[in-house]
């Protein structure tokens, strides 16, 4: 995993999967990049084979603590399959999702 | 044609159910599903597995999960053998508030099930899973004999 600082932007990059066995270092890594001035967390998910509802599960985690002072989470370039869990899930309203 | 198998034995450790979970991937696609359908099987035995893990008796943590699958025209079947509990698979498994971070997985699977006409069963004292996935008949005759049902 990669952490690039744009700004206000947090871009977390090189997920190869985010699941219930790299779930758990996704989630201090994230937490741990995240500055004060951080407004959006953008997690590229384009490298990323497969997700599961741990891996839900850690998004769902930032997004609360980026949203605790009214930031959001962007998801960039799922691979379709990925990108139709949200919808499932009804997640989509919380993350936006930005297409391959 | 024969069916196709795929049997592992794999310590309780959530490390393990990636790499199962990778062959898992491997052999679907040997067996001629389609990249939807292999995504959705992996995301099952992915849930099932991780609920093998997490809900483990004390006693049974030393001993592996079981996974076998078999392909046939026409089918697929899994299963997990695991030393949980053991539950019996909701009718509809209910999706958790949207902020939970967890309690996903039930649903997850047998939407994954349902989805191709399957059927995910839970039974106590069997501690297994077995969906199944039936596929229509016009991708089992672009697929060389896949049948449905």
């Amino acid at each position: 995993m990669r952490t690039e600082n744009l700004g206000d932007t947090l871009r977390i990059t090189d997920i190869p999967t985010l699941t219930s066995d790299t779930y758990k270092p996704f989630k201090e890594y994230a937490h741990g990049a995240l500055l004060p001035t951080h407004k959006v967390v953008e997690v590229d998910l384009g490298s990323a084979r497969s997700v599961d509802s741990d891996g839900i599960g850690a998004l769902i985690s930032v997004h609360k603590a980026i949203c605790d002072r009214g930031g959001r989470v962007r998801l960039l370039r799922p691979a379709p399959l990925i990108a139709e869990l949200f919808k499932l899930l009804k997640l989509e309203h919380l993350f936006e999702i930005v297409p391959r | 044609m024969l069916a196709e198998t795929y049997t592992k034995e794999l310590p309780c450790d959530l490390h393990a159910v990636g790499a199962m979970c990778g062959e898992a991937r491997e052999f679907f696609a040997r067996a001629g599903l389609v990249p939807g359908e292999i995504y959705a099987w992996e995301l099952v035995l992915a849930e099932a597995a991780n609920n093998a893990v997490n809900y483990v008796r004390p006693e049974g943590r030393q001993l592996p999960i079981r996974v076998d699958l078999v392909a046939t025209p026409g089918e697929v079947e899994a299963r997990v053998t695991d030393h949980t509990a053991g539950f019996d698979f909701p009718e509809k498994a209910e999706l958790p508030p949207d902020d939970s971070e967890s309690g996903r997985g039930l649903f997850l699977m047998q939407w994954c099930c349902v989805r191709g006409g399957a059927s995910a069963m839970r039974r106590r004292g069997e501690r297994a899973r077995k969906p199944r996935r039936r596929i229509p008949g016009r991708s089992c005759a672009r697929r060389g004999g896949r049948s449905t049902s």
